[in-house]
């Protein structure tokens, strides 16, 4: 990927403040992002359905399905999609879980160091 | 209330420390500054002598969390603030760049995940040190008088001979904002069993 082309970035978390403060540091990252956002698994896939996304970060706790039922469901239609759980639930098993999915454990509030090591995986 | 032995109380005591502590690091990400906790003083209690103790050491108006969970240990989780101090947070988390009206219109949702944060750091140390594990709900946010308190936290609902409160009480400390913070966990008997056999087992290894 070359620094011209911005990456894709799906925030999927049902609270705004989360998403606020998550935008906040990824902006102070000065790479080259396009935010999306989403306030449930049933929004993120609407959102997915139509724009790209190379990454997405999700919140477990959420009305509705729970972010490890949004990512098995993004793993079966969007492998390509690199996904980090961004949780304040630090449970040993549920970061088990969503290192089975595949998905990247980031404790909340992740730092921006976190966010940037993530997410420069992909650059 | 002589449920848990001196050992039990003082594992129960070192978990809450670990998981304050780790709670206390998250806050401090959050708001960009310091944090400093007091050792946490950790009761457990009546429904009486909690709404005595809530009468006597709260503000008469809070701001506050709460949080449902359910696992080897189950109840209702609180996070408290004098509900005059709680705008100080709001406005250390997410920017001076917006309006007060703007700080104001977010009170809820920042306290909602401020309390997401910290109670489920609690939780989820308490969970991962036992081998155990706990599904914490949505957190809400809320605004009350310490009077409508006991009915917030759901004791007038419970029996309040079979429910157990185990009040943790923390301070807290920013470098440009003082104020007082409370953690509270409200636990019925049953799931004080499945606690207690966690701590038992955990002891036993220990020891």
């Amino acid at each position: 990927m070359t620094d011209s082309t911005p990456l894709n970035i799906l925030l999927v978390d049902d609270s705004r403040i989360a998403r606020l403060t998550m935008k906040h540091m990824l902006q102070s990252l000065e790479m080259s992002l396009n935010l999306l956002e989403a306030g449930s698994a049933d929004e993120a896939e609407t959102v997915l359905s139509t724009e790209h996304a190379d990454i997405a970060l999700i919140d477990f706790n959420m009305p509705g399905r729970d972010g490890l039922e949004l990512a098995a469901v993004i793993t079966e239609r969007y492998p390509h999609i690199r996904m980090a759980l961004v949780t304040a639930n630090i449970q040993d098993a549920l970061a088990q879980r969503a290192r089975d999915l595949g998905m990247e454990f980031l404790p909340k509030p992740a730092s921006v160091e976190q966010l940037g090591a993530f997410i420069r995986q992909d650059t | 209330m002589d449920l848990f032995s001196p050992d039990e109380h003082d594992l129960i005591v070192e978990l809450m420390n670990l998981g304050v502590g780790r709670a206390a690091h998250a806050l401090s990400q959050l708001v960009n500054d310091e944090v400093l906790l007091s050792v946490p003083r950790l009761e457990f209690i009546s429904v009486p002598e909690a709404q005595e103790a809530f009468r006597k050491d709260l503000p008469p108006f809070l701001a506050g969390v709460l949080q449902d969970f359910e696992g080897f240990i189950s109840g209702r989780a609180a996070l408290l603030f004098p509900e005059a101090r709680s705008l100080e947070l709001v406005n250390a988390m997410i920017g001076e760049e917006l309006s007060a009206d703007e700080i104001t219109e977010l009170e809820q949702e920042t306290l909602a995940e401020l309390g997401n944060i910290l109670l489920n750091h609690c939780l989820a140390t308490l969970a991962n040190q036992l081998k155990q594990q706990v599904k914490t709900d949505i957190p809400r946010a809320f605004n009350s008088s310490v009077s409508e308190l006991p009915c917030n936290l759901n004791l007038s609902a419970n029996d309040p001979n079979n429910t157990l409160v185990m009040l943790v009480q923390i301070d807290f400390s920013l470098r440009h904002s003082a104020l007082r913070g409370y953690l509270a966990f409200v636990i019925d008997l049953q799931s004080a069993d499945s606690f207690l056999l966690a701590l038992r087992e955990y002891l036993a290894e220990l020891l």
